[in-house]
């Protein structure tokens, strides 16, 4: 190692040249990953077994080895403040000896310690990630996750295939040390998940690496938006950052409508006698407020997502809803096809190339790039930022004023028709679920229903998936935030929902907000770790456990299967249910530091469970309702 | 005669109670053993599941008096003999079939008995905590 203070020269010879480099270099340096472009870190690519004292000193308290020449202001510090510029909150990780460099810098920066970015200790690397999972729907931007070289990478690469699929920004930083324990080491470490990530970059010098970390962020940010990832080694993290400085601010570019479309689509808006918006998933709460802004000068009824997922129109918006008159002549899509003119960002699909292993990910290259259905014209363009565009062209047009009655007057007649529309519907589906409503177990509708009093003044975010305990909320509360429901898994793969809801919490701790976590019970066993992370940073989360004692799926599944095979459905909870002995999270959640009571089987008691719970939330501490239910 | 007819009578409904009072325990140990449960709720009150699909199913509720299966026992042991029997090619949740093998006629008449013991449970809207909710949904 010839590393020395005010200069760098790692062990591979990494250039340190002084200043940024150009935007131009950057992006041949960084361009996506092609097959046969392998980044080599100059490792044995032979096998070996780690010596006795690599083990040691990974598995041990035995302090590293020395690092000749320590700097007082290293790579790694750069690095941060790299992250706190582009803005990142929140950085998770599991400990790791191939990022410690950043871990370090990260804690004791000398002007901002533990502070934007704040490290978040995770038990499992795939909690790690599907709290920024949770945070990155929550929020509409990146958080960050450490993760070490092979096995800190695999651990999290479910968790990163779920957020890839469900189009969430992720940053993730690699750490990769190549002198340390051999089973770690890489030549192409991204290559492990590369199929299910936008885009990867190893840089070689501290000047690239600070340039592809911001890149990193911006690729996270555009759509198709999706983890990227960076592998930082640790000698760019050790090495003296003296002579070097923050590469110059690029912003994220995203692909727009062009301003003739702009125009056009404004003219059509305003001129329509009945116009509709059909609003999906847009990318961050500012893209909600613009649709609500396009709406409410145009008069336009809306459609909504906002019970299924993140960052569409607010439910109980006057003009959303079915409207007072169905016969549109116009409707818009934005990031949803449509009858007559959508703008719908490039999706996963156009990423097929970067899967140079040959995996065949059947949800990639089953999707062309934009989303199916809808007879009119489309446009591949974020609709966020196209919206923009098209409320100054609505602003500078003179039908804005011409039509101001009309449109006054339908907004007027929708907001009525939506109202009547959304209490009759209300009603109807409350009908619906009076059904079993004493049970016991606890009915699902009952489960949701109970909850709803001792939060709808309140400011809340669903951060779990809830499809398998019915998804109640979606047709019982009001979903008018950008951040209400932050939808599915993305995969439907099992382990989801604690750790994306304590990401969740995360975004909310300082904003007065609560989480909810409707928790299965087989999804919360894969990695309940999540739940000292929201006890040890006082995370305002309310987990209500769905607890029906099963891999109830699947139970379903195998008990179809022995009736179709004529061998008895007496043995179908063989494997698929938590039974014998039957699982206590109240215990468990104590364990983990985390205020619980439970089981409840008595739907008379959920009421008061719920009080306490939402109390405890809102003085910032975790909180853990295990609730005995029926199965679905 | 009157008297011992009386006392035939008391004896009778106390043996056909106990009769069924068994039954409905053997039912109640079926029901749970074959997994009525997974799709029809423990009390037979189905699943709310309100947006139906191979994953999700939403199974009619188990209700004497309106449930056509529950007809009588002859046309409930029909439904359960009668259900397909074929290798599903890809994962089902629909109706398993029980054969006579699995579950025999007395098991068919002990869980039929509990099935049809099943309260109606469905207080009025105003009863309930949703009752608040269209309160507070009104108000907005």
């Amino acid at each position: 190692m010839e590393e020395k203070d005010g200069n760098s020269l790692s062990r591979r010879g990494f250039l340190g040249g002084s200043g940024a480099v150009g935007t131009a270099a950057l992006l041949g340096a960084f361009a996506p990953h092609a097959a046969g472009q392998a980044a080599s870190s100059g490792a044995s690519a032979s096998a070996q077994l780690p010596t006795a004292q690599q083990l040691e000193r990974d598995t041990a308290a035995i302090s590293p080895p020395a690092v000749t020449g320590i700097t007082s202001r290293p790579g790694s510090d750069l690095m941060v403040e790299m992250l706190r510029e582009l803005g990142v909150e929140f950085v998770a990780a599991n400990p790791s000896s191939s990022f410690e460099g950043l871990h370090e810098s990260i804690i004791n920066h000398p002007e901002h310690p533990n502070r934007t970015p704040e490290l978040i200790t995770a038990l499992h690397e795939g909690s790690a990630v599907d709290m920024a999972h949770g945070y990155g729907k929550a929020t509409g931007k990146p958080m960050v996750v450490m993760l070490h070289a092979t096995v800190g990478l695999q651990n999290a690469s479910m968790a990163i295939y779920q957020a890839f699929v469900d189009k969430t920004p992720i940053v993730l930083l690699i750490g990769s040390d190549d002198g340390f324990i051999q089973a770690h080491i890489a030549d192409d470490l991204a290559a492990l998940v590369r199929p299910y990530t936008k885009w990867d970059a190893y840089p070689r010098t501290l000047p690239d690496a600070l340039e592809a970390i911001q890149e990193a962020w911006n690729q996270a940010m555009t759509p198709p938006c999706a983890p990227t990832l960076v592998v930082v080694d640790s000698q760019l993290q050790k090495m003296s950052a003296a002579g070097f400085s923050l590469p110059p601010r690029r912003q994220p570019q995203f692909p727009l409508i062009s301003t003739a479309d702009a125009a056009l689509l404004a003219e059509r808006l305003l001129t329509a006698s009945n116009p509709r918006i059909d609003v999906g998933r847009l990318r961050t709460p500012e893209g909600v407020e613009r649709a609500v802004r396009l709406a409410e000068l145009t008069g336009a009824c809306t459609g909504t997502r906002a019970n299924q997922g993140p960052m569409s129109f607010p439910q109980t918006h006057p003009l959303c809803g079915p409207g007072a008159n169905a016969e549109y002549d116009f409707v818009l899509g934005l990031e949803l096809p449509a009858t007559h003119f959508a703008i719908v960002g490039p999706d996963i699909g156009t990423l097929v190339g970067r899967d140079d292993a040959g995996v065949g990910l059947s949800i990639v290259r089953g999707r062309s790039g934009a989303a199916g259905g809808g007879a009119g014209e489309r446009r591949t363009a974020d609709a966020e930022a196209s919206l923009a565009l098209i409320l100054d062209a609505v602003l500078a047009s003179a039908n804005a004023a011409g039509r101001a009655a009309v449109i006054r007057e339908r907004s007027a007649a929708h907001a009525q028709a939506n109202r009547e529309a959304r209490l009759t519907g209300l009603r109807a589906q409350m009908e619906r679920r009076r059904r079993g409503w004493d049970a016991s177990p606890v009915n699902t509708a009952r489960l949701y229903a109970e909850l709803w009093p001792h939060i709808a003044n309140e400011d809340w975010c669903i951060g779990s998936q809830t499809n398998f305990s019915g998804g109640h909320h979606a047709d019982l509360w009001q979903h008018d935030r950008p951040y209400s429901c932050l939808g599915g898994s993305g995969a439907a793969g099992i382990g989801y929902s604690l750790g994306a809801s304590v990401g969740a919490a995360l975004a909310a701790r300082d904003n007065g907000r609560i989480v909810v976590d409707f928790q299965g019970d087989g999804d919360f066993n894969f990695m309940p770790g999540a739940l000292w992370t929201a006890a040890h940073h006082q995370l305002p989360l309310l987990i209500v456990m769905h607890n029906n004692r099963a891999w109830h799926q699947e139970l379903m599944f195998v008990q179809y299967l022995t009736g179709a095979r004529g061998r008895g459905t007496d043995r179908a909870h063989i494997g698929t249910t938590l039974r014998d002995p039957f699982v206590d999270y109240r215990s468990i959640a104590q364990g983990y530091g985390v205020e619980a009571v439970g089981p409840i089987s008595d739907p008379a008691e959920l009421a008061e469970a719920y009080r306490r719970g939402v109390e405890v939330v809102k003085e910032g501490r975790p909180f853990l309702v295990d609730v005995l239910t029926q199965p679905r | 005669m009157i008297r011992n007819l009386s006392h035939c009578i008391v004896l009778s409904l106390t043996l056909a109670g106990t009769v069924q009072a068994q039954t409905s325990a053997a039912g109640a140990a079926l029901y749970n053993q074959h997994g009525c449960y997974t799709c029809h709720g423990h009390q037979g009150k189905g699943t709310h599941v309100e947006r139906t699909n191979n994953l999700f199913p939403a199974p009619p509720i188990l209700l004497a008096g309106k449930t056509p299966f529950l007809a009588s026992e002859e046309v409930f042991r029909a439904y359960l003999r009668l259900r397909a029997d074929q290798q599903p090619a890809e994962p089902s949740v629909k109706m398993p079939h029980f054969s006579a093998e699995v579950l025999d006629d007395a098991d068919v008449a002990a869980l039929y008995a509990h099935i049809m013991a099943f309260p109606v449970d469905e207080p009025a809207l105003e009863d309930t905590v949703m009752g608040w909710a269209l309160d507070h949904a009104e108000k907005q």
